[in-house]
């Protein structure tokens, strides 16, 4: 009965409780494509308010004059003109998961969010294709002052003018093309603010579920740390699998303020039919931190690579992540980051692993800019080759312009060591177990920063991706 | 009439904002003339060093081309110093058969606002092995291109690039070392300084092909940042295509760190000689690693001419 499992055993039953598809009942399925007609009317349909009308549109034309990417992964599979922008669920969103339809509850117990909920966080958010179906936060948790409510409740709300002087002003519809179409078709998504000094103990999660077929998803999160505060946000998404392409471009815009600190935490494991180009960033103020722990594991094309601005001084950095990339998966992840205020920190450490012909690349930027005197930069990346079908690049990028800093870099690629996976053999393990174990232990700068019900799903993604491995 | 080329396209690109993805350079290229093609041949056993002088001979725009064979067996030294006061482009195409054994001992050397373009480019055979020494010294732009292929089983490539960039120098460097046979080694080691405004980027890529098992590649960059106007782009990339291969890279940038201007100041050396000392340290190191005392002279003599203040070059 997986359904009634907690979610410490979801990842012993088998991808199926990622790749069940519910049948659709939507209240509202957009066109595909993608025409000023079609952004007014997801406007009209959503209840905009005027600027940001005007803003979905000038983000259109944007979207019109930029060219797509000339690195990274082929996304020619990518049409825009097949891609429905909006799929309203037959739900509006709750926050008791009694109301939730019967199917769309369903999907989410199997995925373990209800009972997460219970056992370990401080708020839930579960969107389901364009819309936010269930959003709630424990009442000492908003007696404190926090606010965790979905998007487009924030927009037209008390917290209308905090959204507006914040929305996509860190990341703009002119950074890239897919930043510049999630101006014009964003839906859904979590706003949040941490008052001053408030900290969080426990997490707060979004979940993201897309369900139609040949549709995408753009949701939004904005998240505000006040100063001296601190918040631990998890963000977990998958969809079930479809022989047409999908697309994601989230965006994700944190303010990390003075001595406040976040930690931005990701299981990703959208289907691989997905195309993930989402965009994430912060801006670190003066004695700030920003921490992401990211683990992707979808997706047909994926391209991740979350940004920190280190405007203040002493603010810092961390960023953890490993990438699994099997068959049909090409994924380009990594990081990057801007020094800007002096004394100013950051470290990458991440683990890629390439098997059955997946393509993994690791890509990253470190930028330290004049005014970053006394900056410290350190990257750390190894990769794990387990076949020779696959491919496994590693591309970072340094760029230094201050005398006054100390950068180092270092990346390893090879395969499993033979005489590890004999030792374990030696000692009773099959040679797929001793590989999955190896690979596992390759992976744990991650599972060791997760919570202890995520890195127990991790791993046995991992397992999952390790299963037929041999022969 | 000159207008920009790009040159230094790396095998993979990445981020366009970062500038790395190739360099911008001003060309005529109508006006660009073949001043030399000259071939030369190595034959099985030890030959006598091969020495080339690339010079612009006074004409902008100049393009000196020279191709060295080296047959089954063939050990040469090829020296190449390659000056210029006017825009210059040089190409040095070498080409190792089995088991030959290639050094070649570089010395970029534009003058005061000169561009120096250079390429290299190398095929080596079965256990052939190439050991570069490279050295990027002026007063101008040095645009050095190095494309490597170790094709054969046991190829080995072994570079030594060094650096020393003052008041508002280019220095802009790419290596790409292909790895198709089995069993091939890449060991690639760049260091240099980079003082006033000067400018570097270094972009080296390890390219493991599909059937290149067993072989190892590595790769380390360390910058020493004396200016407080100077910028250095480093892009040290592994491309992997192979499982049974190993590949690493690493680099260290940044200023002398504290425990070695301790050690120099508990000598009664200041921060500025200890500076000069190691900004010197790296390209000396190499001139010294050439084992010719006319290439050591003149390597040394033009760090002495990009070490020298103002007033002593007027």
């Amino acid at each position: 009965m997986a359904e009634n499992r907690e979610k410490t055993y979801v990842a012993d039953v088998d991808r199926s409780i990622y790749d069940i598809r519910d049948a659709e009942h939507d209240a509202y399925r957009m066109e595909s494509g993608l025409t000023p007609e079609i952004v007014d009317k997801l406007s009209k349909e959503k209840g905009d308010p005027v600027w940001m009308q005007q803003f979905r549109l000038q983000s259109l034309q944007i979207y019109n004059e930029l060219r797509l990417p000339d690195w990274g992964p082929s996304l020619e599979g990518l049409d825009i003109d097949h891609i429905a922008t909006y799929v309203r669920p037959n739900t509006k969103m709750q926050n008791d998961w009694a109301n939730v339809p019967q199917d769309i509850k369903d999907t989410f117990e199997r995925l373990g969010i209800p009972q997460a909920e219970r056992k370990s966080l401080a708020g839930v958010g579960a969107q389901y294709d364009s819309e936010l179906v269930y959003h709630n936060v424990r009442d000492e948790v908003a007696a404190e002052g926090v606010v965790y409510t979905d998007m487009e409740s924030a927009l037209k709300g008390e917290y209308a003018d905090m959204v507006r002087k914040y929305f996509m002003k860190l990341v703009t519809p002119r950074d890239h093309k897919f930043a510049a179409l999630h101006g014009a078709v964003w839906s859904g998504g979590s706003f949040v603010y941490v008052p001053k000094g408030v900290h969080l103990s426990i997490p707060l999660q979004s979940y993201f579920r897309l369900n139609a077929k040949g549709a995408g998803q753009f949701e939004h999160t904005l998240i505000i740390v006040d100063e001296g505060a601190s918040l631990h946000f998890i963000e977990g998404c998958s969809a079930p699998k479809y022989n047409v392409a999908n697309l994601h471009a989230g965006c994700v815009e944190l303010y990390v303020k003075k001595n406040a600190k976040l930690r931005y935490s990701t299981i990703e494991n959208w289907s691989k039919n997905m195309y993930n180009l989402n965009t994430k960033r912060a801006l670190v103020e003066e004695g700030g931190t920003i921490e992401w722990v990211s683990g992707s594991f979808g997706s047909h094309v994926g391209c991740l690579y979350p940004m920190s601005i280190l405007k203040g001084d002493d603010s810092r950095m961390e960023f953890t992540g490993v990438t699994f990339a099997g068959a049909g998966q090409d994924l380009d992840t990594g990081a990057k980051v801007v020094h800007v205020g002096k004394n100013t920190s950051s470290y990458m450490n991440t683990r890629s692993i390439s098997k059955s012909g997946g393509v993994s690349t690791f890509r990253s930027s470190v930028v330290v800019e004049k005014s970053a005197k006394g900056a410290k930069s350190a990257v750390s990346c190894q990769s794990l080759m387990l076949d020779s079908e696959s491919r496994s690049d590693t591309i970072p990028a340094m760029d230094i312009k201050t005398r006054d800093a100390a950068v180092g870099h270092e990346a390893r690629i090879g395969a499993i060591s033979n005489d590890a996976v004999f030792y374990l053999m030696s000692r009773g393990m099959s040679e797929e177990d001793a590989r999955a174990l190896i690979v596992s232990g390759f992976a744990d700068n991650v599972s060791k920063e997760l919570p202890l019900e995520y890195a127990v799903e991790m791993n046995n993604l991992i397992r999952l991706e390790m299963k037929g491995s041999i022969g | 009439m000159e207008k920009t080329i790009y040159v230094n396209r790396p095998a993979s690109r990445t981020w366009n904002r970062l500038g790395v993805n190739e360099a911008a350079v001003r060309w005529d290229t109508d006006a660009e003339t073949l001043l030399s093609n000259e071939r030369f041949t190595a034959v099985s056993g030890k030959n006598a060093p091969l020495r080339i002088e690339a010079a612009d001979g006074g004409a902008a725009y100049g393009r000196r081309v020279y191709t060295v064979t080296a047959e089954a067996g063939a050990e040469l030294t090829v020296f190449e110093v390659c000056t210029a006061a006017q825009p210059l482009a040089a190409e040095l195409r070498l080409t190792a058969a089995e088991g030959a054994h290639l050094r070649v001992v570089q010395l970029l050397n534009p003058a005061q606002g000169a561009v120096l373009r250079h390429e290299l480019s190398a095929q080596l055979a079965e256990h052939a092995k190439l050991d570069l020494i490279s050295l990027q010294l002026g007063d101008g732009a040095v645009y050095a291109d190095h494309q490597i292929s170790l094709a054969g089983d046991g190829a080995a490539l072994r570079a030594d690039l060094g650096y020393l960039a003052r008041r508002s120098d280019t220095a802009d460097i790419d290596l790409t070392v292909e790895q198709l046979g089995k069993s091939t080694v890449s060991e690639i080691h760049a260091s240099g300084a980079l003082m006033e405004r000067a400018k570097k980027v270094f972009r080296g890529t390890i390219d493991f092909k599909r059937g290149s098992a067993g072989s190892v590649g590595s790769e380390n960059e360390t910058v020493l940042l004396l200016g407080e106007d100077a910028e250095n782009k480093t892009v040290p990339v592994i491309l992997c295509a192979e499982e049974n291969v190993e590949g690493s890279h690493g680099a260290t940038i940044g200023e002398l760190d504290a425990d070695t201007l301790f050690y120099f100041a508990s000598r009664g050396i200041d921060r500025a000689a200890a500076e000069a000392i190691l900004a010197r340290a790296a390209v000396e190191r190499l001139a010294r690693m050439a084992e010719d005392e006319a290439f050591s002279a003149r390597a040394l003599g033009a760090l002495a001419q990009v070490l020298c203040t103002k007033e002593e070059r007027e």
